[in-house]
């Protein structure tokens, strides 16, 4: 089933008074399950298109549909909501708010909407982003240098364990109370896909991911978003790193804001 | 630590931006002074007017020849005076057409006294004819006041076995009045009998009051009430042709309050008018400091967007960053307004030379609230357009302008 459908999809913007086609009659689905990246120069519209798809601009013409709901059609409360609980973005600028703590950070799509995920405390022990913590199951994808998790203060709630677990899963676990001003450019990334995988997201957008990453980053994050799809989310991610393609289900190329696939 | 909740987070902005809170907070403060500090001021003012306005009772006051301005500064809140006819006025006033009522009073400014920073203005009255100063003691005191007691104004110190040393003579304080904010808290009252006696007393210390010779008949001025249908100028008219002396004094302090309120309402509007520019330029400075810092900003909204905020959110989290400062600048404004002026209230009176009298708790209340939403919505006005354009439909736009 397609979590993400796009049907002859422009966005047009102005350039010196002249019109062109930031994104230009794209069409694409997405399944449930499926890891897509779209390849291409900077410049030709990926993260136009990527923003189409979450609602950050509108289109100037064509639809975009997500988990069945066409995007342009939602009023604010009604899209805010499909961003919130749906789709999960890591966007390609650090966007870490820094007057919170990477854990904050992590939690705050959590609450935003005033009330509690439905599984969020029942199965705070679930996490599917987070390698098996009792050892029995081993992840033979993730990396061994991931530390069993530590035992959470007695008081955490279930959103400050599940925040952690992906913080762990990302490797930056340590930086918890720390706020994105002390991190690294690397780690803000990082931090802010655990941020995108907080609602359990079933569309997961990622704006150049590994972007700031070195090799060993790049194999944890691309093996976190593998994962994300094969339990049952569609990714969509916008990259310019070849070794990130090895870890995707279909490639496209976007050129000139056209969409071909590769 | 409890975790983030989306109540908290616009205190979790501010407090991790100190500098600009404070900044902020203190622009909201020195507007909070200047209307909260100013309106109490004004009220003040008004409040003493309208207090000496209930004191003045009379229409018309005849005094010796060239004490008119001593009168007129004895009425508002001047320094104290001794001006005294040496003939009989009040036999000579008595005939004129028109008086409804006619009262004597002598008044005396004794030396510095042990009570009081200054002079103490010695006011001498007529309990059997007196319509002005009776109805206001006998509302806080209701004995007869005997003679060589004094009644004492409200500025006045009473020593602890209850008297004042005036002329070097302990006089028993029969009772005080409550504060009118005129220059009447700084008299004392007493009969008229006991007028020879303070004349004495002043002879022995080497600064006699009055001559002796006029001791026991000195009149400093004839207060009148006219009778129904006169105009005061026309009954001083009658007075100048009936006593055949055209050099009197005459002072009306109907007009004493008028131009005193005159001066007033003029004080009021200038400061009216500065309050507004004030208030306008700090506007546009908090306008600007909010501009600016949401300029900086655009990244940050535009990743609450991203998060799924509504616009709602977006702009009910600035309403409240907003708002917060506003009333921590309006808390710190007022009590630093009202720790200013509230207990220097003789020493404001003093200076301003006008009639002033701290008004009650329920206004200061009123005051206090109305402080309290002047700078909670200055706040507000001044970030509210900010809030609006930060949370345009396309967010990927002000994401890219904060970049």
């Amino acid at each position: 089933m397609a979590v993400l459908e796009i049907h002859d999809l422009t966005r047009e913007f102005k350039r010196r008074g002249t019109p062109f086609a930031a994104v230009d009659h794209v069409n694409l689905s997405v399944d449930a399950g499926r890891f897509v990246a779209i390849v291409g120069r900077s410049g030709n519209g990926k993260s136009t298109l990527l923003n189409l798809i979450t609602g950050l601009l509108k289109p100037t013409s064509g639809t975009v549909s997500v988990d069945g709901q066409v995007v342009g059609s939602l009023g604010d409360r009604d899209m805010a909501r499909l961003r919130n609980r749906t789709i999960g973005f890591v966007t390609q600028s650090a966007t870490l708010l820094a007057n919170l703590t990477v854990l904050d950070n992590v939690i705050l799509p959590a609450v935003m909407m005033g009330e509690p995920l439905a599984e969020e405390s029942s199965d705070a022990g679930r996490d599917d982003c987070h390698p098996t913590r009792n050892g029995n199951e081993s992840d033979l994808d993730m990396p061994d240098v991931i530390a069993p998790a530590e035992e959470e203060p007695a008081h955490e709630d279930g959103l400050a364990r599940r925040a952690r677990m992906l913080l762990e899963s990302l490797q930056v676990s340590d930086l918890a109370d720390c706020y994105p001003k002390e991190l690294s450019g690397g780690e803000m990334r990082r931090v802010s896909i655990a941020r995108a995988l907080m609602n359990r997201p079933k569309l997961l957008i990622a704006d150049e991911p590994t972007g700031d990453l070195d090799a060993d980053s790049t194999a944890i994050v691309m093996r976190l978003l593998r994962k994300t799809a094969d339990s049952g989310a569609a990714v969509l991610m916008v990259t310019h790193d070849p070794d990130a393609l090895d870890y995707v289900d279909l490639t496209w190329r976007m050129d000139r804001g056209i969409l071909t696939a590769v | 630590m409890p975790r983030i909740t989306l109540g908290r987070l616009p205190f979790e902005n501010l407090r991790r931006k100190p500098f600009r809170t404070a900044a902020l907070v203190i622009v909201v403060t020195m507007l909070t002074v200047a209307f909260y500090g100013g309106a109490l001021l004004a009220t003040n003012l008004k409040t003493g007017l309208n207090s000496m306005q209930e004191r003045m009772g009379a229409d018309l006051m005849v005094v010796p020849q060239n004490t008119g301005s001593k009168a007129e500064a004895l009425l508002t809140s001047g320094t104290s005076s001794t001006f005294y006819f040496t003939n009989d006025i009040v036999k000579l006033v008595a005939g004129a057409d028109g008086i409804g009522q006619a009262t004597s009073q002598t008044y005396i400014s004794s030396l510095a006294a042990a009570c009081c920073d200054e002079k103490v203005q010695i006011i001498g009255f007529d309990p059997a004819t007196d319509f002005v100063i009776e109805p206001w003691i006998t509302s806080q005191y209701d004995g007869t006041l005997k003679d060589g007691e004094v009644v004492a104004g409200a500025n006045i110190n009473v020593s602890e076995n209850g008297a004042i040393r005036l002329y070097n003579h302990d006089f028993p304080v029969a009772a005080q009045l409550a504060a009118t904010g005129t220059s009447l808290d700084n008299s004392v009252f007493v009969n008229e009998n006991t007028i020879p006696a303070v004349v004495s007393y002043s002879a022995k210390v080497g600064h006699a009051a009055i001559p002796q010779e006029y001791a026991d008949k000195a009149v400093s001025a004839v207060l009148i009430k006219t009778a129904d249908g006169y105009d005061a100028h026309t009954v001083a008219g009658n007075i100048a042709k009936a006593s055949g002396i055209s050099t009197l004094g005459y002072v009306y302090p109907g007009g004493v309050t008028a131009s005193t309120r005159a001066s007033l309402n003029a004080l009021v509007g200038y400061a009216g008018l500065f309050l507004a520019v004030f208030w306008t330029m700090g506007l546009v400075v908090l306008f600007a400091v909010f501009a600016s810092s949401m300029n900086e900003r655009k990244r940050e909204f535009a990743a609450y967007r991203i998060m799924g905020a509504t616009r709602g959110m977006l702009v009910g989290l600035i309403v409240r960053e907003s708002a917060t400062i506003g009333l921590i600048g309006g808390v710190i404004g007022i009590a630093a307004a009202s720790l200013a002026i509230l207990p220097f209230n003789t020493l404001i009176g003093k200076q301003l030379q006008l009639p002033y009298l701290q008004t009650g708790i329920v206004t200061v209340l009123a005051l206090v609230v109305a402080g309290l939403a002047f700078a909670v919505a200055t706040g507000l006005i001044a970030s509210i357009a900010t809030a609006v354009k930060l949370s345009a439909p396309e967010t990927y736009l002000t994401l890219r302008e904060g970049e």
